[in-house]
């Protein structure tokens, strides 16, 4: 199968190439892809290249064969939970799409750092935008952007990103997702250079001369009175207003909740994640599982213990309905080369047969700049305020 | 009829009033669990540190904060020591933000101050004019009896700080000084019992004095740390193998640095707002903006100072000074210990001379004829040299015949002082002693013999 890929508007004075493949060789996968983003760029040297590709891949040997193509230029990426880019979406289970940018007002740098897990989240994430500022030499420019990817398989996200916000400040926005393994919930890979990185967080830094701004939106609205976990463990919701969990869910969702057994999977509750009341009033989502019991609730992002939460209610309409405002309010007073997108794979259980119209929609709304982006397993959206890890949501940076 | 009608509401208006009650729900909710939150993450086990950077974030998070920070003031300016949301090498870590008037009036009267920026400009520091501030808190770090700076939170949204948010914020920031305080004591006391066991291992002073500096600045989580012995009237200095060499102008006398007053009546000076004039009267080539001085006392008279510096003005908090100044008492002490064992030293090494010089056979031996000590000339008479005696039973050397009877000298007391017995020499032959035991045992049970080499005619 042949690359596909557009050549892109030359805003900012930057290019912006885009290619894709669906070869099952990683070899051919990675050439295509690459060699279609590249021939974007009218043989100008990139300056950053992101990966994102099938966790299916011999990984090593589709990057070695980008880098081939694409020469020693910045690199970072991630496995997904399926992708999309101007308009076409990528099912889970294969594909990679190569984005290749030239310089023009920015400059990038990148970092990789490794024991997201094991070790300590907040160091990992100060040390990431440490060596990826520095990396980027952001000199005279006022303003930058964060990109990060990181292991979807490892909790505490926000402590990753508390660190990158100690380093960066309230000025720099931060954007990304977390890697996705096609929905095997395994083992999720990031990419830096030419490696192929696991239990690993890695990291852009986007030196600007302009503002830079990131939108977030999700799309679901309150379905309940407001309520207060009171007990947790790690990703396990125990009790809520001091009952168990899974009994109070079952509660506000009335005769749906016949579904809700423990150990199942349960599209119910994609529809029904928790919102954590924000400062402002908004929610930022928290999508729950089942557990393996009668009495509580899983979440994939850790709850605040006595955090205040509404259970949330989003049918693929509402879901939907937020992609034209996400990018309007991505594009809104910038003159952009790339939509840099991140959607969350949780959202694909409720949009159903209608995913493809996300990607649709998104490209539709931007018109002729290219989007960018996959699904994945948490997304990274942050302006304000240190929180910014959020669960089924979309997220947008315009470059 | 028609009366109750009127008073039955529209649809619409029950809708908006569900609204705003769920609303206001919604908000008492998140209020709760705001001081819930931020009380959980003060209270964890964490290191003073992780305490003070949980508590920011989760600030940060609850009350959509921008910037939320711990600053400090020194003369005329605030200097951020922790924060959440400035960039890694901002202004206000590195030259601070001038102590403007709220920040003033929040330390002055001890009490929190919240201000809304108009235009969002004015006179903010640069560093918060770049983010579009438009509302800041600034709430004193106190528990009455320590003083911590500020607790300051900044928004750009433009929404004020109520009443009911520096109560809050009020309430927060005294648990987060308890907490910090009892985090602190634990670090402290751990770090001493931890740091204090490297002074025994020490019995030669030179060596103490080069590792004390280490441990005192680790003991007192300095930037800088040195010990000034006193030698007569003259301070000399002993850095630690972190600082650069010392500054100019280095004091002749003891009486010419900083808190000599403080150390003479044995009390610890402690400054947390030197200015870099004032650098040379300390004893750091490096600027400290924080200062601590502990007297170490020997027999009522300043026998050195274990002196420590911060380069941000972060207080040496009041435990952190307790535990120094125990500190300190220890190395009194080591000092002690490595006079003593210098003098006994130089007194072996004396008798050594003594006991080497004679030319009578001198052996040491403990209570199983183990060879303790073994002077030269009894050495040469068997061929070898005296360290291949030390450690050595001498009964392995003696003749099987005699064996007995040198047992019975060393170990009775008793027995015949005065034995005759045979040790073979190097090449195998036997070579004739008598020696005679000292009168007295060391309180080991070690014995000393001291005989000649006898011969057929004896």
């Amino acid at each position: 199968m042949k690359g596909r890929g557009n050549s892109m508007n030359d805003a900012n004075g930057v290019k912006a190439g885009v290619g894709s493949s669906a070869s099952t060789s990683a070899e051919v996968a990675g050439r295509e892809a690459a060699a279609t983003a590249m021939s974007a760029l009218g043989g100008r040297p990139p300056a950053l290249i992101i990966v994102y590709a099938s966790v299916a891949y011999d990984l090593p040997a589709l990057l070695a064969s980008i880098r081939a193509v694409t020469g020693s230029a910045p690199l970072l990426g991630a496995t997904t939970a399926g992708q999309f880019h101007d308009g076409l979406f990528v099912e889970a289970g294969g594909g990679v799409q190569v984005l290749a940018l030239t310089a023009g007002s920015y400059g990038f740098g990148v970092a990789a750092g490794e024991g997201l897990g094991a070790g300590d989240p907040e160091d990992l994430g100060r040390r990431l935008a440490m060596a990826a500022r520095a990396a980027a030499e952001p000199g005279t420019r006022d303003h930058a952007a964060v990109m990060l990817l990181s292991d979807g398989m490892a909790g505490h996200q926000q402590h990753l990103l508390n660190g990158v916000y100690e380093i960066a400040g309230a000025a720099v926005p931060v954007v990304g997702g977390t890697a996705g393994d096609d929905f095997g919930f395994r083992e999720t890979f990031l990419f830096e250079g030419d490696r192929v990185l696991r239990d690993a967080a890695v990291a852009v830094w986007i030196a600007s001369d302009e503002p830079l701004s990131v939108v977030a939106k999700h799309g679901y609205v309150s379905a309940s009175l407001p309520m207060m976990v009171t007990q947790v463990d790690g990703l396990c919701v125990r009790r809520i207003a001091g009952r168990p969990a899974l009994d109070v869910y079952r509660e506000v969702l009335g005769d749906d909740a016949n579904s809700l057994r423990p150990s199942t999977y349960a599209a119910l509750a994609q529809e029904h994640p928790f919102g954590v009341i924000q400062p402002d009033g908004s929610h930022l989502i928290r999508v729950v599982r089942m557990s393996d019991n009668e009495s509580d609730l899983l979440t994939f992002a850790e709850l605040s213990p006595f955090a205040a939460i509404n259970v949330m209610a989003g049918r693929a309409d509402d879901l939907l309905a937020v992609s034209e405002p996400v990018v309007a309010e991505a594009l809104e007073g910038r003159d952009a080369s790339v939509l840099l997108m991140f959607s969350c794979a949780a959202r694909r259980e409720v949009l159903g047969s209608r995913v493809s119209e996300e990607a649709a929609r998104f490209q539709a709304a931007a018109g002729s700049v290219p989007t960018f982006g996959f699904y994945t397993y948490g997304e990274f959206a942050r302006n304000r305020s240190v929180a910014g890890h959020h669960n089924a949501t979309v997220a947008a940076l315009a470059l | 009829m028609s009366d109750e009608a009127d008073k039955l509401e529209a649809p619409e208006d029950l809708h908006t009033q569900l609204a705003a009650a769920t609303s206001a729900a919604q908000n008492a909710y998140r209020d709760t669990t705001r001081l819930v939150r931020l009380l959980m993450a003060i209270g964890k086990p964490e290191s003073p540190d992780k305490i003070v950077r949980e508590a920011l974030a989760t600030l940060s998070d609850v009350f959509s904060a921008d910037v939320t920070c711990v600053a400090n003031p020194v003369g005329t300016r605030l200097f951020v020591s922790t924060a959440c949301g400035l960039p890694f090498g901002a202004d206000g870590f590195v030259a601070g933000w001038p102590l403007d008037e709220a920040a003033a009036e929040a330390l002055g009267a001890g009490a929190s101050v919240s201000r809304e920026q108009a235009d969002g400009s004015g006179a903010l520091p640069a560093d918060l004019q770049r983010l579009g501030i438009k509302s800041r808190a600034w709430v004193p770090l106190t528990t009455g009896s320590e003083k911590r700076g500020l607790l300051i939170l900044c928004r750009s949204s433009g929404e004020p700080f109520t009443d009911p948010d520096m109560r809050m914020l009020d309430s927060v920031a005294y648990r987060l000084c308890m907490s910090i305080e009892a985090a602190q004591r634990l670090v402290a006391r751990e770090r001493l019992a931890r740091l204090s066991q490297r002074l025994a291992r020490h019995l030669d002073m030179r060596t103490l004095l080069v590792e004390v500096p280490d441990l005192f600045r680790s003991l007192t989580a300095a930037d800088t740390a040195a010990v000034v012995t006193i030698v007569g009237d003259k301070p000399v200095l002993r850095q630690s193998s972190a600082s650069a060499p010392p500054v100019p102008g280095w004091p002749d006398r003891a009486d010419q640095m900083a808190g000599w007053a403080s150390a003479i009546a044995g009390i610890s000076f402690v400054r947390d707002d030197v200015t870099l004039d004032e650098q040379a009267g300390f004893v750091f080539p490096t600027p400290s903006r924080a200062f601590l001085s502990v007297p170490v006392m020997r027999e009522g008279r300043v026998a050195a100072l274990l002196n420590s510096g911060r380069h941000g003005p972060v207080p040496f908090d009041a435990d952190t000074v307790e535990v120094a100044e125990i500190f300190a008492n220890q190395v009194g002490a080591a000092m002690a210990n490595a006079s003593l064992y210098h003098a006994l030293a130089t007194n072996i090494a004396r008798l050594s001379l003594i006991a080497d010089s004679i030319t009578e056979l001198v052996a040491v031996l403990d209570r199983n004829a183990m060879i303790q000590h073994a002077s030269p000339p009894l050495a040469a008479a068997v061929g070898m040299d005296p360290e291949d005696l030390v450690g050595k039973n001498a009964v392995d050397f003696c003749h099987d015949d005699d064996k007995a009877r040198l047992l019975a000298t060393v170990r009775d007391p008793r027995a015949e002082p005065t034995v005759r017995f045979r040790l073979r020499a190097r090449f195998g032959d036997w070579v004739p002693l008598e020696c005679r035991r000292s009168a007295g045992a060391t309180p080991a049970g070690e014995v000393v013999l001291i005989g000649r080499i006898v011969g057929p005619s004896d």
